[in-house]
């Protein structure tokens, strides 16, 4: 139908885009973490795997996984509130339901950094009656806060698509609603946890103005490590193997996650 | 409570009103209604009359308004489903999707907290009776309309309900198939002694698989009786109408026929009709001798219709009413269209029906 | 069930507090006055509004092309180029900042505006193209049937069969990714010049320092523009149910 020589110009922005967009930068990364850092923080160009040592040192390691442990716990309480509202909102009826969906909506369309304004002046008022402006606790919440469309979504999605009548058939026989909810329930929206895992879970690793302006520079996470490196400390070669280590982090997660979803557009 | 002669289900004074999602007020008024242990009872009627309320109602998945259930005269009324040894087929059969046949049947033992040894006998046991043996190790995704019904009616009898009920159980099967599931549904019933409900549009359907039917609209029930009392003998217009086929005479066009007005009196409607089924009108040729019992007048042939077993005749009066007449195909035509014959019925075949009036 | 309720009340009332607070401190006429005296803020404002508007217009039209280009490919073809374009968006932002900003300073580009435009650019793609390829699947190829079969020019067909049938995507897409581009901060802030700045990285910067007043005006300031975006998104958009269907 179209020539191959059009569908080739067609398709020329995209080729480009990828070489000069995504894998030349990456490929640069990759190819800095293998360098030396000059003594006025410039690169040398000699290979070195002292980045790499010196990430794997105990100090930087504890960074790393302090880190992952933020964004891990970012996603579990984030699936945690998120769950049970997507359960919520099939409960209502049409109308209440896309009320609810746009109230819980609308904040997400501001500018992020009006939400994160918002999000200290709140914890400047102490709610609970604790200090939680600039604690972990409180970059926790402000995360979990600003996450929630991402988790939300997806599971409403796959939550919505379970029939009434399967309950019911539970129900039917015999199942408590614990008993419900752990064999028909939770297996269905499987799919549904696992991407709202990893779309909360991966940009949550890279999290730098919530860590960095309501954690006031007291929670330093990887985001603040890598503008440190890269800026100030003019570590090249360290935030890049850092950055490369967590490349390959997102990859392996997004190749799984992308997996699923290429099974699931197979059987279709 | 064991020990007891089982009573069946009875329905009290049930009502519940909601408005359905086009607006409309529907569910069910003051239901009355007694179910027979082992019976085979069907709920018939066209969509929005609450027979679909009915149901949901004896199965738990509803409160009702006002009203009470009796199940072998416990008031199983606001029990929640878990509670009812009453078991549900669904309409699409909500088979749980992620897990297979074997263990979608087992469910229900499983909450029941039988032991994996009972569990397998009695699926064992179900497997020969629907004969699904070799569907168990199936994913739900991989069977057919068919096959995914067996295992819906498997894992409802497995647990040995009393009453089964069942939300029109064929009508996502096509034709042949749902021929032989009624035949199925029918012997299924007789060797479990279980008692079936169904609810159901489809009047064929209703009787063959009921020993007795209660025709519903509009949140009433309308009739209850067995499908050849139904079919004879309707209680009024609509429910005539809505089995099978039907020719409506007033009452003034039988007496000016027979000049028998006794018999006309007999009933006494507020406006009473005269029905008389396609198939007990015979057509004669013009100018035969009208027989003893029996009604006739002359009508001119309008169209034949050839429906395989059967021939539908349209016949036009000469007071313009037309009239259907039913006779097996392998009979000679009697006249073409355009020509004149007598068409004539036995008094005794003709039933009088309220005509309702709209409300 | 109650739980429940309970529950997605407590979520309402996290999300809007931050919400209310900086309207109800935006909304004093001494926030608002510091505000319209910081030309600071309004430069930064105007770069934001003409880099948005030029980087989604582009990655909008770039992304038809290619969506045009995935639609006429195999399907192998076409699943690998999915996947290329949905990597980005998988990633954390800071890593595509940072590797953009790396990228640019080994190939000798110097930081400014063309960086500031091509970081901006590579992002907003994958979804421009996304939102672009919705509606590429789902055109009716007979209308330009009908108009070659009319004997219109290839240009004419374009204009007449094609055309008005992406326009709502283009508009969409173009709103979505100017929304996307004017709330960025992550990767405005590595790859932008010396002298350079953009909303966002305006406000960062007044955060860092101390509370002014102005941010709260500010603030409100950009609230409402969502607002209104959201309301002229639904006065052209009226039935799409989400801000992810169109």
């Amino acid at each position: 139908m179209v020539r191959r020589s059009r569908n080739a110009l067609l398709s020329l922005p995209f080729y480009l885009w990828l070489a000069l967009g995504l894998i030349g930068p990456i490929a640069i990364i990759v190819v800095t973490s293998f360098l030396t850092r000059s003594p006025f923080g410039q690169v040398e160009w000699t290979f070195t795997l002292d980045a790499y040592r010196t990430l794997f040192d105990y100090l930087y390691l504890n960074l790393f996984m302090r880190s992952l442990g933020l964004a891990a716990g970012n996603t579990a309480l984030t699936i945690a509130i998120a769950y049970p509202v997507a359960y919520y909102l099939t409960k209502l009826s049409p109308t209440k339901r896309t009320w609810l969906l746009t109230l819980i909506l609308i904040p997400f369309w501001t500018s992020f950094l009006v939400r994160v304004l918002g999000f200290m002046e709140f914890l400047r008022l102490e709610p609970l009656g604790i200090k939680l402006l600039y604690t972990y606790f409180g970059v926790l919440l402000s995360m979990c806060c600003n996450y929630l469309p991402f988790a939300l979504l997806p599971l409403y999605a796959e939550v919505s698509k379970i029939p009434r009548s399967v309950i019911e058939a539970a129900q039917d026989l015999g199942a408590t609603r614990w008993q419900i909810f752990t064999r028909v329930f939770l297996p269905l929206s499987k799919r549904g946890l696992i991407v709202a895992s990893m779309l909360v879970f991966i940009p949550s690793l890279g999290e730098f103005l919530i860590p960095d302006l309501v954690g006031g520079g007291r929670v330093y996470g990887l985001g603040s490590f890598l503008q440190n490196q890269f800026l100030s400390a003019r570590n090249w070669p360290l935030g890049s193997a850092t950055l490369s280590l967590m490349l390959i982090i997102t990859f392996i997660a997004a190749k799984f996650f992308l997996n699923h979803e290429s099974e699931n557009e197979a059987m279709r | 409570m064991s020990g007891l002669r089982p009573e069946g289900l009875k329905l009290e004074g049930l009502t519940k009103t909601f408005v359905s999602d086009d607006g409309r007020l529907a569910g069910i008024k003051n239901c009355d209604l007694s179910i027979l242990p082992g019976e085979g009872f069907s709920l018939l009627g066209p969509s929005g009359c609450g027979k679909t309320t009915t149901l949901r109602l004896i199965g738990g998945f509803e409160s009702p308004d006002s009203g009470k259930i009796l199940h072998n005269g416990q008031d199983i009324t606001h029990a929640p489903p878990q509670k009812r040894k009453i078991r549900t087929v669904f309409q699409r059969y909500a088979l749980f999707p992620h897990l297979s046949a074997f263990e979608n049947i087992a469910f229900g033992l499983k909450t029941q907290k039988k032991s994996s040894a009972e569990i397998s006998k009695k699926i064992s046991e179900m497997s020969e009776i629907l004969d699904i043996r070799h569907l168990l190790k199936r994913s739900i995704d991989k069977l057919s309309g068919g096959e995914q019904q067996r295992i819906a009616l498997a894992r409802a009898l497995v647990t040995s309900p009393d009453i089964l009920l069942l939300d029109e159980p064929l009508s996502a099967l096509d034709l042949k198939l749902r021929e032989k599931m009624q035949l199925e549904l029918l012997e299924l019933r007789k060797q479990l002694g279980t008692t079936f409900i169904f609810v159901t549009h489809d009047q064929q359907e209703a009787m063959v698989l009921s020993d007795r039917v209660g025709v519903m609209n509009q949140g009433q029930l309308l009739q209850v009786g067995s499908p050849e009392e139904i079919y004879f003998k309707p209680k009024s217009k609509f429910i005539a109408h809505f089995i099978g086929q039907t020719n409506f005479i007033s009452a003034d066009f039988i007496s000016r026929l027979s000049g028998e007005r006794e018999q006309i009196l007999k009933f006494d409607y507020k406006s009473p009709e005269w029905m008389i089924r396609p198939e007990n009108i015979d057509m004669r040729p013009l100018g035969t001798k009208i027989r003893d019992a029996h009604v006739g007048i002359e009508a001119t042939v309008a169209e034949h219709a050839f429906l395989g077993q059967d021939r539908l005749t349209k016949v036009i009066t000469a007071c313009d009413k037309a009239i259907l007449i039913k006779t097996p195909s392998h009979e000679k035509i009697v006249a073409a269209p355009g020509e004149r014959a007598l068409i004539e019925w036995e008094i005794e075949d003709t039933w009088c029906v309220e005509a309702e009036t709209r409300s | 069930m109650i739980v429940f309720h309970f529950i997605a009340f407590l979520t309402l009332v996290f999300l809007w507090s931050p919400m209310i607070l900086i309207v109800n401190k935006g909304f004093s006429w001494t926030a608002v006055e510091a505000l319209l005296r910081r030309d600071d803020i309004w430069h930064a404002f105007s770069n934001s509004l003409v880099l948005g508007l030029g980087a989604s217009v582009t990655a909008t039209v770039m992304g038809t092309f290619t969506a045009f280009s995935m639609s006429f490919s195999s399907s192998k073809t076409r699943v690998r180029m999915l996947r290329g374009l949905s990597f980005p968006m998988l990633l954390p932002e800071i890593s595509l900042g940072l590797a953009q900003m790396a990228w640019f300073m080994s190939v000798g580009l110097s930081l400014g505006w063309t960086t500031l435009f091509f970081g901006h650019f590579v992002f907003l793609f994958s979804y421009a193209t996304w939102i672009m390829k919705l509606r590429v699947d789902s055109l009716d190829w007979s209308l330009v049937d009908a108009a070659r079969d009319l004997g219109a020019s290839d240009m004419e067909t374009f204009k007449s069969a094609l055309l008005p049938q992406l326009m709502p995507a283009f508009g969409a897409s173009v709103f979505t990714c100017f929304a996307l581009s004017l709330d960025d901060f992550l990767i405005s802030f590595f790859v932008k010049g010396m002298n350079q700045t953009t909303l966002p990285i305006q406000v960062y910067g007044m955060l860092k320092l101390r509370i002014q007043p102005e941010i709260y005006a500010l603030s409100l300031f950009l609230f409402c523009i969502s607002l209104a975006g959201i309301l002229i998104a639904k006065v052209c958009y009226p039935s799409a149910k989400s801000k992810l269907d169109f």
